[in-house]
């Protein structure tokens, strides 16, 4: 299936990735994978935090707001 | 010195890893999320190796040193809280990361999709000696459509015959952009 996404909400999502981050503090390299090899309760805790975020928000953007 | 060159090569090390293995690509990333359509499970054996591996080598690390060999100590988080800042933060990069489908670390290898510059026109040009024309076959970068400009049909004034040549490589080209587009 294509899809394609404007621009501008291209960068509206990096300030929320950089937002998110930040009070997350870290990604997927910090918490899924540094984070979670020293069995860190916070970093998987932020891991399944994201993840179900993630999965969500590209269920909503594909299948209910249609590309 | 010697702790700027080890974190430069770890890095270079990481930042190829997630090159080859396709995770710079926001595609693909997405196409992991999306259970509900074009699935693509391969980012769990990136993660997950990622995880085993790192898991292998702290243990092995932490086990027999005390601290980094270019460093006094080990600079590991102490924090043990988790409070609403680390999971409303965390919450909030997943949106983020659905949105655009990379996160700072996989959006690095490939700096091009901080400029957007997909956004721009694709211009293929295609000449004809014997007509001495250029065609053009432009394609708009946020869907399947072209346009083609100044197409050809070859004419064989001596014999007499109309042939399509020129307009069959540009079909092609036109038919291989539309496949290759179409699958993300």
């Amino acid at each position: 299936m294509p899809f394609r996404f404007p621009c501008l909400f291209w960068r509206w999502a990096g300030l929320i990735v950089g937002v998110g981050v930040y009070y997350g503090a870290g990604c997927t390299s910090g918490h899924g994978v540094c984070g979670m090899a020293r069995l860190s309760p916070r970093s998987i805790a932020a891991t399944v935090t994201f993840m179900i975020a993630t999965g969500v928000t590209v269920y909503v953007v594909r299948h209910i707001a249609g590309a | 010195m010697q702790k700027l060159i080890s974190s430069g090569l770890a890095g270079a090390v990481f930042g190829l890893g997630i090159a080859i293995s396709g995770m710079a690509n926001p595609a693909k990333v997405l196409n992991f999320f999306d259970l509900a359509g074009s699935w693509d499970p391969s980012l769990i054996f990136v993660m997950g190796g990622a995880l085993v591996t790192t898991a292998i080598g702290y243990f092995l690390v932490f086990r027999s040193r005390q601290a980094p060999l270019y460093d006094a100590s080990f600079h590991l988080p102490i924090n043990k809280t988790i409070d609403a800042r680390l999971i409303g933060g965390s919450a909030l990069f997943g949106v983020g990361w659905g949105i655009a489908g990379f996160c700072p670390g996989r959006g690095y290898p490939r700096p091009r999709f901080w400029r957007c510059s997909g956004d721009r026109l694709e211009v293929k040009a295609f000449f004809d000696p014997a007509t001495n024309t250029i065609s053009y076959v432009v394609k708009d970068p946020n869907s399947d459509s072209c346009a083609i400009v100044d197409s050809v049909m070859d004419i064989d004034y001596a014999a007499g015959r109309i042939t399509y040549d020129s307009a069959d490589r540009i079909i092609e080209y036109v038919k291989a952009k539309r496949a290759s587009s179409s699958s993300g």
